[in-house]
């Protein structure tokens, strides 16, 4: 990177530390701290859920998914506004007229303290976890990239937001992500002008969307219909596992972890509470359609220029043994000669779509998927050679398209804004991430089973105190995820086993008012046991097992409940409530 | 003992949209009323689908 680029990436952060700081003020009790005393409008509870939501992976991942996959990832999202809408009407309405803090404090009042406590504490765990994964997936491409110290690069990457978290929780969090998103999305629509602006003379941004598609790369839809198909239910994205698969994902996500609950419950009321989830519900389908089209567009692009053997450059330059270095390079000769051959093709097919040729397109659309194999088959051969060279090395070059593209491609000063937006982003969904740790921590385990009977000040202290702690967790988690291969993967599995399962307790609690405390527990036990090992035999894509796992939770616990000894409760009052 | 079912109505039965206290001065804005809202949304998402797969069709 240049001087100009290192400039603008360190003012960008200085700038976004500086005004957490300057929105930390006034934090007086763990009312403001955690709710910012409900006096959130409804655009920034918008801002606030999308940051939370978007985080760096998600900018570096869906053009490479894209770029590999087509943009079919898109329909993982066509729950979401559905859920958002039961949202808005089953839980916004309770909590806020409960006036908790978390999600998990209505479970004691609705079943017992042993649930409250078994939710929350699950939800630490793997949101912790998983947070401190979300530290590091970014940091690893981006040390890559550019050749910095990964353990560095995590501390870069999780540390200076801290700051402005552990001072102003909440509130600093919510402005600071609004800020991000401006700059985050006024970068990835130069990036995505940047590529269009650098096709060949003569190819439009039509010509490119033709290209793409020719290629199959615009499958936004799909829809297969054979349900005995073992296919339909293993695809993770169609049409249907989008709709009925991401509702209940949405629904668990935004529902019941406290990284999203949080954010609606600073609403100065249900009204802007609501306007925040309806419109995410509207804007998020359309923002993932673009931010997906960026990497169908890089596809076309890279049709007129050579791309990489492999995205991730440097585990090609890493490879010392001589032998292997003959095969790749041996490789990239037959690489280049395909990308040429392609260049050619691909010319021609858009003077055919210009001319409307129909016949000839037909013909160079059958040539271009062809020579579209060769370059993957010969990707592939490359991956195996790096992984014989290096059996620790991840071949997986899927999130490296994007910033390959910015580091070559793009001008000095655009590539400093590109990589400072991977950080802001991951910034504004670890913040989110930690200030919920944080307020479950305090809120549902801490005042309620430690220290009932303590100052409001204290209660504030204690805030930032394990504000702080699960900052410092997250980045050793981070500096340890290297040393834990699979764990990305295991992490992102862990949240869909659990999601399922907590869903479904919070069902029984909003929809099936016979159902108790006993029956819901035990319910939610035995799920758990059978989503694993539904899991484990491989049956269906993990999108699935969120509807199974809350449809299972809820059946068991109606039955349970006819089962177990029933003994009358009164309704109890919510420790820790707002009075 | 009215207030006690009340109170036992909202906690048990929990009535998301009940017009009481604060909730029945939460009108929606632009709209008249929240489940026009909640249809606009779901209008939405189903023209983005029928323009997705229009598109999907175009290009392919």
């Amino acid at each position: 990177m240049s001087n100009l680029d290192w400039w603008i990436m360190c003012l960008t952060f200085l700038v976004i530390i500086l005004y957490g700081v300057y929105k930390s003020r006034g934090q007086r009790n763990v009312d403001s701290y955690f709710l910012d005393n409900k006096s959130m409008p409804w655009y920034l509870i918008l801002f606030s859920i999308i940051g939370t939501q978007a985080s760096a992976v998600t900018f570096l991942s869906a053009p490479g998914q894209a770029y590999t996959d087509g943009m079919r990832f898109v329909q993982y999202y066509f729950g979401l506004p559905i859920a958002m809408i039961v949202i808005c009407i089953a839980f916004v309405p309770l909590f806020h007229r409960l006036k908790v803090y978390t999600a998990y404090q209505f479970l004691e009042n609705r079943f017992d303290l042993k649930t409250r406590s078994l939710t929350a504490f699950l939800f630490l765990i793997q949101r912790g976890m998983s947070t401190g994964i979300s530290i590091y997936a970014p940091a690893i491409i981006v040390s890559s990239i550019l050749g910095w110290n990964i353990y560095w690069t995590n501390i870069f990457m999780g540390g200076f937001l801290i700051i402005y978290t552990v001072l102003g929780g909440t509130k600093a969090v919510a402005h600071t992500q609004k800020l991000q998103l401006f700059i985050i999305i006024a970068g990835m629509f130069m990036a995505g002008y940047m590529v269009v602006h650098l096709l060949p003379d003569g190819v439009s941004f039509s010509d490119a969307l033709h290209i793409a598609g020719k290629s199959g790369k615009l499958n936004v839809i799909t829809t297969p219909t054979n349900v005995q198909d073992q296919s339909f239910w293993q695809d993770k994205y169609t049409l249907w596992s989008g709709i009925i698969g991401g509702f209940f994902l949405a629904l668990s996500y935004f529902g019941t972890d406290q990284s999203q609950v949080g954010r609606y419950l600073t609403a100065r009321s249900i009204r802007e509470s609501r306007m925040g989830l309806l419109l995410n519900g509207l804007v998020k389908v359309p923002m993932q359609f673009l931010i997906l089209l960026i990497g169908a567009l890089l596809f076309a692009f890279y049709q007129f220029q050579p791309a990489p053997l492999s995205f991730n450059e440097m585990q090609l330059h890493k490879i010392e043994n001589p032998v292997f270095n003959t095969k790749i390079n041996q490789l990239q000769q037959r690489f280049d000669s395909v990308s040429q051959l392609k260049h050619t093709t691909t010319l021609a097919l858009v003077h055919q779509i210009h001319g409307d040729e129909k016949d000839q397109i037909e013909q160079s659309r059958v040539q271009l998927t062809k020579l579209q194999s060769q370059t993957d088959a010969l990707r592939e051969e490359a991956k195996t050679v790096i992984k014989e060279a290096d059996p620790l090395a991840d071949t997986n070059d899927t999130n490296y398209i994007f910033l390959n593209f910015v580091i070559h491609y793009l001008p000095r000063g655009l590539i400093g804004l590109l990589f400072a937006i991977i950080f802001l982003a991951a910034w504004g969904s670890i913040a989110a991430a930690l200030n919920s740790l944080s307020s479950t921590t305090v809120i549902d385990i801490y005042k309620r089973s430690i220290k009932p009977q303590a100052s409001e000040r204290h209660y504030l202290n204690m805030s930032r105190w394990f504000t702080l702690f699960w900052g410092l967790f997250c980045i050793v988690i981070a500096q340890f995820a290297n040393k834990l291969g699979s764990l990305i993967e295991a992490v992102n599995v862990l949240g869909s086993l659990f999601y399922g399962t907590i869903l479904g307790i919070f069902m029984i609690a909003f929809f099936m008012k016979s159902v108790r405390g006993a029956a819901a527990f035990w319910a939610a036990i035995l799920t758990e046991l059978l989503v694993i090992l539904i899991y484990n035999l491989d049956i269906v894509s993990f999108l699935w097992l969120n509807a199974i796992g809350c449809i299972i939770t809820m059946v068991l616990g109606y039955i349970l409940q006819k089962i177990l000894p029933t003994k009358a409760t009164a309704p109890k009052a919510i420790p820790g409530a707002v009075s | 003992m009215r207030d006690n079912k009340v109170d036992k109505l909202d906690k048990l039965n929990l009535k998301a949209d009940k017009p009481t206290g604060d909730s029945i001065r939460e009108y929606p804005p632009l709209l008249k009323r929240w489940s026009s809202w909640y249809g606009a949304v779901i209008l939405v998402l189903l023209l983005l689908i029928l323009f997705f797969y229009l598109f999907t069709k175009h290009y392919a």
